[in-house]
């Protein structure tokens, strides 16, 4: 596969988030996906992109996320997103409940919730000093997706 | 690129969303629909017929506007809610929480 990698680097900022999604489109693309599976993949990397770009690394300090991708077969894409921040697994987060009221729910926890019910495999590892998540989208079931 | 258009039809106001609701977009739907609650406004209705995308924060801007006009009485209903957008308010189990319709006019005589 890693001949058929390809990959950017990218200031760990929220503003480049259009240019991570432009990235990408490329590789869904390749991949053959329609437009329903190219949202939900843009959904999977917005969410670890601003992971990254929101707490990777302390205020006021810039850092680089490389964003990776490569298409093994036509209706499959391999995502990869590293940072060189502070060592994190957003996998860890507890379960969020969603059974809440309206008042009672909170705001947030749901992109890591999304990432888990959407990727078709999703791996954390820490090394060499980066975090580095993965995940594979092989399109969804019954929608536009692979061809 | 988020689009919002908005009027005012007496029992409601009416936002028609199109585009992409992401981490950076997502904040204009939020500052649109508060100026319109500072305004007076009690009752929301967003048309998301053009809505093609919406990522987990543009989820939490649906949650904050409803949780600041539920004090209020006030309601935030959701119209022509199709395609991705609809799969990831069914996943979070967001729709359980919104008034959801097949178009404004239902919307707004449910009001």
């Amino acid at each position: 596969m890693d001949s058929d990698f390809r990959r950017i680097t990218l200031p760990a900022r929220t503003d480049q988030l259009g240019a991570c999604f432009a990235f990408l489109n490329e590789g869904s693309k390749l991949a053959q996906f329609g437009i329903e599976d190219a949202a939900r993949l843009d959904l999977l990397l917005e969410e670890l992109f601003m992971n990254v770009a929101r707490h990777a690394y302390p205020p006021g300090q810039e850092g680089s996320v490389e964003v990776g991708w490569a298409v093994p077969r036509p209706g499959e894409l391999y995502v990869q997103i590293s940072d060189w921040g502070s060592r994190f697994n957003p996998l860890d987060r507890s379960p969020h409940d969603f059974s809440k009221s309206l008042a009672e729910r909170p705001l947030g926890g749901m992109g890591i919730f999304l990432i888990k019910t959407i990727a078709d495999s999703l791996e954390y590892q820490w090394k060499e000093g980066r975090n580095l998540l993965s995940f594979r989208y092989l399109g969804a079931k019954g929608s536009d997706g692979a061809s | 690129m988020l689009e919002i258009q908005a009027s005012d039809v007496g029992k409601a106001v009416v936002l028609r969303v199109g585009g992409r609701m992401d981490a950076e977009t997502s904040v204009e739907f939020e500052t649109t629909c508060v100026g319109w609650i500072d305004r007076g406004a009690k009752h929301l209705v967003v048309d998301l017929a053009g809505l093609q995308y919406v990522s987990s924060m543009g989820l939490s801007k649906f949650l904050a506007v409803a949780k600041a006009l539920q004090p209020k009485s006030g309601s935030l209903s959701l119209c022509h809610l199709e395609g991705v957008p609809r799969q990831v308010f069914e996943m979070t189990r967001l729709i359980q929480l919104f008034p959801v319709f097949d178009s404004v006019e239902a919307a707004v005589a449910s009001l």
